[in-house]
């Protein structure tokens, strides 16, 4: 990664909040490897987004670092997250209130 | 080694009934750079299953599942870098996240890789009838596989670079572009990862072409 990441910062009652209700998030990393080309064909491909939102998360991932990529429960970012590393895209899921 | 293009296949020798058009994407490659990228290609599938020799593994094989693929237990992160890229952390801060994930699914990603790469490999070592016989051919169908075990293969490689950050690999092109700077290993694979990088993209600007454009 060639963006900082900003560590996590504990926020107990917004977590508390979220933990029933709200949902979990599919975060994209950037990495030197994978082409440009290639993560925004993967976002248009595997999540059927429109090219320019696809390039626009592509840009995002490879600007900030990273780009939450997709919204859901639990078992929806599970199979988000294995579909992207069966691509070769570094990404994890967390709960969308946690930073 | 020559870009991807899509390409329509030929009339076959015996068809006498008129096969239906077949596209495909394909790139002309030599015999010895196939031979070169096959090996390569092997040596990946063999990091993903270290135990059992690449050519004979098979899913249902019961020495694999005798390995741990289907372990109730806690499934641990690999200890070699380039395969813990290949099957990464799905939690970069909670623990329980990353471990219920790899319990739930690194067996299954672990089969998808294996899978990609040995499809690749097959394209590479086979023309399939009707397309020029120095083509590796790629269905429209199998191409998405394809990119990801091109994908894979690139990871490795720039493991074993030590390329961590677009820094690095923006410094990789540079020493690559001094014909002294890098020892002969690190240019043979700091060169074969640049080719495949260029190949791959190829594949997917062709891939990308071939997209339904959903904006509307």
């Amino acid at each position: 990664m060639t963006v900082t990441v900003p560590v996590p910062v504990d926020a107990p009652d917004v977590v508390e909040q979220t933990t029933s209700a709200a949902p979990w998030v599919t975060i994209v990393w950037n990495d030197p490897v994978n082409l440009m080309s290639y993560v925004a064909y993967v976002f248009r491909s595997y999540f059927g987004y429109p090219a320019a939102k696809a390039e626009r998360l592509m840009l995002q991932v490879h600007q900030d670092g990273r780009a939450v990529v997709s919204t859901g429960d639990r078992e929806s970012m599970e199979v988000d997250v294995q579909a992207m590393h069966s691509f070769g895209l570094w990404a994890t899921m967390q709960r969308s209130g946690d930073r | 080694m020559k870009p991807f293009r899509l390409v329509q296949r030929g009339a076959l020798p015996d068809d006498t009934v008129g096969a239906p058009p077949v596209r495909a994407y394909a790139a002309m490659m030599t015999r010895t750079e196939r031979t070169v990228l096959g090996q390569v290609v092997a040596d990946v599938q063999a990091l993903l299953v270290p135990d059992l020799p690449v050519a004979t593994t098979s899913y249902d094989d019961p020495l694999w599942l005798s390995t741990g693929g289907l372990s109730a237990g806690d499934v641990l992160p690999p200890d070699d870098p380039a395969v813990a890229r290949l099957l990464p952390d799905a939690s970069r801060d909670d623990p329980d996240v990353a471990a219920e994930f790899r319990r739930l699914t690194q067996e299954d990603l672990r089969a998808t890789k294996v899978a990609g790469l040995r499809g690749l490999a097959q394209r590479l070592d086979r023309t399939p009838p009707g397309f020029d016989t120095d083509a590796v051919v790629v269905s429209l169908d199998e191409a998405p596989r394809t990119a990801a075990a091109l994908t894979d293969v690139r990871l490795v490689l720039a493991e074993r670079l030590g390329l961590r950050t677009d820094a690095d690999a923006e410094a990789l092109a540079r020493e690559l572009a001094h014909p002294r700077s890098a020892d002969r290993p690190r240019r043979g694979l700091g060169d074969l990862y640049e080719a495949l990088t260029w190949w791959q993209e190829t594949l997917v600007r062709a891939m990308t072409d071939h997209l339904p454009d959903t904006d509307g």
